[in-house]
């Protein structure tokens, strides 16, 4: 028999595979499967599944195209399998944590091989899920198999971040097209040319095959024609079946088609045997989703309308689990019915949203207000709030202000639209517009501190106390947040209690005052107790940050693991991805390079807020500056660009060190830099920040520019007041590492040679050319010079010829086989052989090369391959 | 895409077995780079294999270190750098 297409040239795959799901009786692990559609990533798996034994448990699921997205869809067809409680907690959608654990215990208790098909339509439930069970995995001896299309998966992706987040503790397979050679095995004994083939469908298995069973299918075919032409030979209802299968992502069930109409048994058995359907446990699908594509491509607009009215139809005549409100909010759009649509989308929405599956909910609220004409005011101003909320949870703040101003429009009255304005305001302050919001907030604050105490009145002046600490008036800040939390705590509005108390501590934390810190840690206990997701969150990162100001790198980094956590298990993405960026700054300052590269890889070109944008810039630049990699004043110039025009003091101070330390190292004028300076020391607030001082001094000292005025605090000002070797230590001891290693250069015995080679040892290349710039400047002489790779000397004896001789021979390689790598004769290897044999005082090669191994002495010879 | 020249140090030097298993380690090398957009266009290696240099093509510096992590390479350089023909400016 002919091999499947799918199979050829996929041994190697096949073994990785196996060889993963082996090793999980060491450790459980994640295993990626990449590819384009069509690439075999099925056939693979069916593959390598068929061949385990019985101590496995095999679980394969699939996600759906976004048409229906559902908070963990897959999971729906794993219910039998699921355990009691992971059923129960998915039918009363008791949201992610309690599934997430659920499922933990199952991959823990049992080996599992559990397959998630097609990932890159997955709910981000689902993706939560992963994430989550992969963190944990190599604890249990479960694998975790996880398929995607690569060419769908692009930079914003959200599998992306999960991909991110695994890192390389997930094993990747990704799958190439067939090579010439493959398709003229394929198509052996067919009366076709295979390199036209193979030009055609860029060797993509799946088109392969489907071009080799027409044979007779003009060349160059396109492959949607192929499978009409194969839909088109079926008798009468036959398109028509195959069209209602394809509407159905999940398929449908063998008995509603056969009652469609007469003789549609026949055509759908046909159809089974032509592979263009499968049926499993008496339901049908589409075999593979290039074939969906294709049958749904071809539909026209009155029969698509008609057909998603009998799959509603019969849908609605079924009692359905959770999971088919999304479905019937599908075919009901399909269906051109408004109502319906407006009100299973506004369901399925809600329902996404208690399970924390705020991307799918945010999905089904744009559907919902598509037909808001059919939505009572009453509801539509509801909705509006609620989606306006998703969106802002899943980091697109221009859409929740932007439906916040909507719902402004739908106000009955004054009293109503300071309402509106409340929320307004708050959405704006998430993206960062500090003029807007400030305006919005006043305008509701005029209006509803003349009606009785609300949440909108306290969140209002929470938004407003904000905006002033963002912009260094902490003092303000301060007076508004606490009038805020103590108005929010009387009329019981928890969340924004947590934000203004938030505000109010950090602004107190930021002059100094002790209690500030207990302000805090109160707003994040009760954030955390009561579940007010956000508003924890902006908490825990506050914490986070006073440890940063306070120098305190390890600390800092705690916080924002937890912070991080948090997000996660609460599905909060502008968190996770602003923690990340956090965490990325604080790995860059500590030395800890290849952990902030992670996590900017995973922060860079995510849809963010401006802070944790420039956050990410500055860590990037700062990251490639120290490293002295090519390109570093162009990252300089984005981050400072970003920022410019911003009345952010952070981002500011942030992006004034930066150009500092640029300076520094000799790739951004010094002039520019020193303005940069000036200017922020002009300013008021910098007076009253003392970490933000102390962070700029310590580059101002570097460039000979003048300290700030008051007090420095920190390390920098020991440095100041001329006490060096404290401000040595102090840096240590804040986990500082580079910032340290500058200071002691700096030391008047300064043991250079240390500093240059610990310097050499963190890669911190561009930050060497800083420090030999600024000691020449300072008159130091014989500044020693970076280590070279020294020229090694061969214990033995052996020229380096006799060196590579030598590898060879370990290598296992025949006289013939060293003449052959090294370009010489066989005489003359055999020659260096001898001579490798005496000076090793050996008898044979194998004593040789065992002397060799014993001294670990083979590796140093090396071979370019031919 | 931009093009790079990275240095690596060895300390023991670099290693490459002949034959199928030379081949497989490159080919890993290769694909894991694949993953990240890297190219890895060529290398000149001292003669006491204790350093190379490599001809790269990658999208930033960072790809570039992301995929020498995967790979378990060491990079103390990176520089970009341009063609220069020597017989570019010859008039025939």
């Amino acid at each position: 028999m002919k091999p499947r297409a799918s199979l050829i040239e996929r041994d190697e795959h096949l073994q990785a595979l196996g060889d993963a799901i082996s090793e999980s009786s060491d450790a459980g692990c994640v295993v990626l499967v990449s590819g384009e559609a069509g690439f075999g990533k099925t056939s693979l798996l069916d593959t390598a599944l068929e061949i385990l034994d019985h101590r496995f448990r095999v679980l394969i699921t699939a996600c759906e195209p976004i048409g229906i997205p559902v908070a963990f869809a897959p999971l729906y067809d794993l219910l039998d399998e699921l355990p009691d409680d992971v059923r129960r907690d998915l039918r009363s959608g008791a949201g992610r944590p309690a599934v997430n654990a659920g499922m933990l215990d199952l991959v823990k208790n049992d080996r599992l091989v559990i397959v998630f098909e097609d990932m890159h339509w997955g709910d981000e439930a689902t993706m939560g899920l992963i994430r989550y069970l992969g963190r944990r995995i190599s604890a249990t001896n479960s694998v975790l198999i996880v398929t995607y299309r690569s060419e769908e998966v692009d930079l914003t992706h959200p599998l992306r971040l999960v991909i991110a987040d695994l890192g390389r503790s997930a094993k990747r397979i990704e799958l190439p097209p067939l090579t010439p050679a493959g398709v003229t095995q394929l198509a052996e004994g067919i009366d076709i040319d295979p390199v036209q083939v193979h030009a055609a469908t860029l060797g993509n298995p799946f088109f392969v095959e489907e071009l080799l069973r027409h044979p007779d299918s003009d060349l160059p075919p396109t492959i949607g024609n192929a499978v009409l032409a194969g839909a088109a030979q079926l008798p009468e209802p036959g398109m028509e079946m195959l069209q209602l299968v394809a509407l159905s992502p999940d398929g449908v069930t063998l008995d509603f088609l056969i009652s469609q109409a007469p003789g549609a048994g026949e055509c759908l058995d046909l159809a089974i045997q032509r592979r263009l359907l499968v049926a499993e446990r008496g339901h049908v699908r589409c075999r593979h989703d290039i074939i969906r594509e294709s049958l749904i491509h071809a539909l026209t607009p009155v029969r698509s309308r008609r057909l998603h009215r009998t799959l509603l139809a019969h849908l609605e005549s079924e009692a359905g689990v959770a999971a088919d409100i999304a479905k019937l909010a599908f075919h009901s759009i399909g269906a051109g019915e408004d109502e319906k649509a407006a009100r299973y989308s506004l369901q399925a929405a809600r329902q996404s949203a208690r399970v924390g599956a705020h991307r799918q909910a945010a999905f089904h609220y744009s559907h919902a207000l598509e037909f808001r004409g059919s939505i009572s005011p009453d509801t539509l101003r509801e909705a509006l709030l609620e989606a306006a909320t998703e969106h802002c949870l899943i980091n697109d703040f221009q859409a929740a202000s932007d439906l916040a101003r909507l719902r402004l429009e739908w106000t009955a009255n004054s009293v109503e639209a300071a309402r509106a304005r409340a929320w307004l305001a708050y959405f704006q302050s998430r993206e960062n517009d500090l003029i807007a919001c400030r305006r919005e907030a006043c305008l509701a604050i005029e209006v509803l501190r003349h009606e009785p105490a609300s949440e909108e009145l306290a969140l209002a002046l929470s938004v407003t106390a904000w905006v002033d600490l963002v912009e260094g008036d902490w003092a303000a800040a301060m007076a508004n947040g606490d009038e805020a939390a103590t108005l929010a705590h009387a009329v019981a509005a928890t969340g924004v209690e947590v934000h203004a108390a938030t505000t109010a501590g950090t602004a107190r934390t930021m002059v100094g005052d002790p209690t500030g810190l207990a302000q805090l840690e109160h707003a994040v206990a009760l954030g955390i107790a009561e579940q007010v997701g956000e508003f924890a969150a902006r908490a825990l990162n506050n914490v986070g940050l006073i440890s940063l100001r306070r120098g305190r790198l390890d600390e800092a980094r705690d916080c924002f693991d937890r912070l991080i956590e948090y997000a996660l298990t609460n599905e909060l993405d502008a968190w996770y991805i602003a923690g990340i960026a956090t965490r990325a700054w604080i790995n860059v300052a500590a030395g800890r390079w290849n952990d902030a590269d992670r996590d900017l890889e995973a922060a860079l070109g995510q849809r963010t807020c401006v802070q944790t944008e420039v956050e990410s810039l500055v860590a990037a630049a700062m990251l490639r500056v120290r490293r002295g990699d090519p390109g570093s004043a162009d990252l300089i110039n984005d981050a400072l660009e970003r920022i410019e025009g911003s009345t952010d003091q952070e981002l500011l101070i942030i992006g004034c060190a930066l150009a500092m330390e640029g300076a520094w190292v000799g790739i951004v004028p010094v002039a520019e830099a020193a303005d940069r300076y000036s200017a922020l020391m002009g300013s008021a607030t910098l007076l009253q920040d003392h970490s933000g001082r102390a962070m700029l001094a310590f580059w101002a000292r570097r460039l000979d520019l003048e300290p700030a005025e008051g007090r420095i605090v920190g390390p920098a000002g020991f440095e100041w007041s001329g006490d060096v070797a404290g401000a040595v230590s102090s840096w240590e001891a804040s986990g500082y590492r580079l910032h340290a290693a500058i200071t002691r250069a700096c030391l008047p015995n300064g043991r250079l040679e240390a500093v240059l080679s610990e310097l050499t040892g963190m890669g911190a290349e561009g930050t060497l050319r800083g420090l030999r710039r600024e000691l020449q400047r300072r008159g130091v002489r014989h500044i020693p010079r970076g280590e070279n790779a020294s020229t090694r000397e061969n214990p033995a004896g052996l020229t380096r010829r006799q060196a590579e001789v030598l590898s060879l021979m370990a290598a296992g390689c025949s006289n013939v086989a060293i003449a052959d790598a090294l370009f010489i004769t066989p005489k003359t290897a055999s020659h260096h052989v001898s001579a490798v044999l005496s000076k090793l005082n050996a008898s044979s090669r194998l004593q040789a090369v065992a002397t060799a191994t014993a001294n670990g002495w083979t590796r140093p010879g090396q071979v370019i391959p031919n | 895409m931009p093009r790079y020249l990275v240095e690596r140090t060895f300390p023991d030097g670099l290693l490459v077995p002949p034959g199928p298993p030379g081949r497989k380690l490159l080919g890993s090398i290769i694909a894991c780079n694949s993953d990240r957009n890297v190219t890895w266009i060529l290398s000149y290696v001292a003669v006491d294999a204790a350093k190379t240099f490599c001809i790269y093509e990658a999208p930033s510096p960072e790809a570039i270190r992301r995929a020498a992590a995967s790979n378990n390479l060491p990079v103390d350089r990176i520089t970009e750098i341009s063609v220069l023909d020597p017989y570019a400016y010859h008039v025939s």
